[in-house]
């Protein structure tokens, strides 16, 4: 057999055992953590978990060096490109169900809690940006890298969330 | 408070509405392993071709013997043992059907009749658009329905679906709308003939023929008739016994015909295996029952039924179909009182659906299952009916919706 070939083949045989042992040892340290990062993005508890387990596979074929110090931001990442994708995608699914008179699609329970409520109908984007900011503590800077965008789009969204949820609560206040 | 601080406050408040489920790094893994194998299928395939490339092409340049390329298959050892990892909703069929069939380019579902009043439907859905494009008169109490490319297969029961009702409180319907088989042209959507027999219940294709198993009017037991499709004609008349036998169900084996037999009051259910090419059955097996009559499918060389374990309702017995020998019993941790309700092969997995709603996957070479994928609403609406086809799972769920699942 020609080494070169035999090599590559075994190669792929078995998956890489440190690869996978690596990233068992973020999930236990971190997948709590992206579940809930998930679940704000979604407001889906089912979803959530979908979103990072499809986020674990794509990180492990991703077939890139990933340090330690830096899995955190790209697993966020990868969850909010993921779920970017997949709400193009229910939302193509839903529409045709909606076509074809079936308007079933996956449905949580409207949440009783008001800013929970608020939370969960500003644009992915925002969303995204208002769980990075106000329940991971992440700076400005460090949601940007997070997600892949500029401070200066960052800041954008934040200033729209903020008035959107102000004028959301202040309302419900006045009410 | 500031904003800021109700903000943070709904978050925090909100941490405890996801929590890590205990299997959801083996469901990762598991998925990780299916997409090695399917890498190394690749890469096989492309040294595979390089082989295949490098035969065909050294004799033409010289004398040198080719030198094949050896690619070897993935081995058992390099199977992953982890469970496999959960399938994933896809959409809602609003549709309420207690039964299932896959056939003719069509996913076919049996409505229940509305209180009697009329005539049960069942209902053709484009599994592409998802769209019910058909609605079919059937009986008043329809019991099972099979498909395949060239039509369909109604069973049309006496009064009661199940055979626990008292025969006494049964409405009585005329022929063909009870006590009979009907068989329905998928090119015309039309129920093009209707046979008449006594206590039909399940019905199965296979062996090209029909296979129905019937309540025997003479001794209460299980009779399996099996049809010609085209002539309409009873070709062998098979008694497996028992007495005053509940729903039989029957599934088409690689090398047989499988058919449970459970009489009332006993605790036991038997498996009978019938021989195609000399229509004789023998016993094959042997399983606990439970409060859910037991389930037969088959496939990846095994036969599978839905049994009761020592530790929980939900359990699939395993045994290679061949020669009855190998078996095993597989788990499905669950709560008492109730169990699974049906079961089926197909996109390379095993699939039981639980009168809790759960939907399980059971990996057929490693007998590993994914945790349950919950159908329907909480509390547990029950899954009635699972099938395959067109490269997803179908579930007839109690809350009156099929689901669409990826595998």
């Amino acid at each position: 057999m020609n080494p070169a070939i035999a090599e590559r083949t075994i190669g792929v045989l078995e998956p890489s055992k440190s690869r996978i042992d690596r990233l068992g040892e973020w999930f236990s340290a971190e997948y709590t953590g992206l579940l809930r990062f998930a679940y704000f993005l979604t407001g889906d508890p089912a979803a959530a978990e979908d979103l990072v387990q499809d986020a674990f596979v794509r990180l492990y074929r991703a077939d890139r060096h990933i340090e330690a110090a830096g899995f955190r931001a790209y697993a966020r990442r990868t969850i909010v490109n993921l779920h970017r994708t997949r709400f193009r995608r229910v939302g193509a699914e839903r529409r045709a169900l909606i076509a074809s008179g079936s308007p079933e699609e996956h449905r949580s329970p409207e949440p009783t809690d008001h800013v929970w409520r608020a939370i969960l109908a500003l644009p992915k984007g925002q969303r995204a940006c208002v769980a990075l900011r106000f329940y991971e503590d992440l700076s400005e800077q460090e949601t940007a890298l997070t997600l892949g965008v500029s401070t200066g789009t960052v800041k954008k969204q934040m200033h729209r969330a903020m008035r959107t949820l102000r004028e959301a609560l202040g309302e419900r206040s006045e009410s | 408070m500031s904003i800021d601080d109700e903000i943070k406050k709904a978050f925090t408040r909100h941490e405890s509405d996801v929590r890590s489920r205990p299997g959801a790094w083996s469901d990762i893994e598991g998925r990780i392993g299916r997409s090695h194998r399917r890498r190394m299928i690749a890469a096989g395939l492309g040294a595979g071709l390089a082989a295949v490339a490098a035969i065909v092409a050294i004799p033409k340049i010289g004398s040198q013997q080719p030198q094949p390329i050896l690619t070897s298959p993935p081995s058992a050892s390099s199977r992953p043992t982890t469970a496999p990892s959960r399938p994933r909703v896809v959409a809602k069929i609003r549709a309420s059907v207690f039964a299932l069939a896959a056939g003719s380019d069509s996913l076919w579902g049996l409505e229940s009749a509305a209180g009697g009043a009329k005539p049960a439907s069942l209902i053709r859905i484009d599994p592409r658009t998802r769209n019910v494009v058909a609605r079919i008169q059937v009986g008043y109490v329809p019991g099972a329905v099979a498909a395949d490319s060239k039509a369909i297969w109604v069973t049309n029961g006496s009064g009661c679906r199940v055979v626990t009702c008292a025969d006494a409180s049964a409405p009585t319907f005329r022929f063909p709308q009870q006590n009979s088989v009907m068989k329905i042209d998928p090119a015309t959507d039309r129920v093009v003939a209707s046979l008449r027999v006594e206590g039909p219940q399940d019905v199965a294709l296979g062996f090209g023929s029909v296979w129905v198993t019937t309540t025997g009017k003479a001794t209460g037991g299980t009779v399996v008739l099996r049809i010609d499709p085209d002539s309409g004609q009873v070709v062998a008349t098979i008694p497996l016994g028992g007495s005053k036998v509940e729903f039989a169900h029957v599934a088409v084996g690689d090398q047989s015909v499988l058919v449970t037999v459970s009489s009332a009051g006993s605790q036991f259910s038997e498996v009978a295996q019938i021989d195609p090419a000399t229509n004789k059955s023998s016993s094959a097996a042997r399983v606990m029952r439970g409060s859910t009559l037991p389930d037969v499918a088959a496939g990846f060389g095994s036969v599978w039924v839905t049994t009761p374990d020592q530790s929980t309702p939900s359990a699939l017995f395993r045994f290679d179909e061949n020669d009855n020998l190998n078996t095993s019993t597989i788990p499905l941790p669950d709560a008492a009182p109730i169990g699974l309700n049906a079961v089926t092969t197909g996109e390379g997995y095993v699939w039981a659906v639980s009168a809790r709603g759960y939907l399980w996957k059971v990996d057929p070479a490693t007998r590993k299952h994914a945790d349950p994928t919950t159908i329907g609403a909480t509390p547990p609406d029950p899954a009635d009916a699972v099938v395959t086809g067109f490269s997803y799972v179908w579930v007839a769920s109690g809350d009156g919706q099929i689901w669409q699942l990826s595998p």
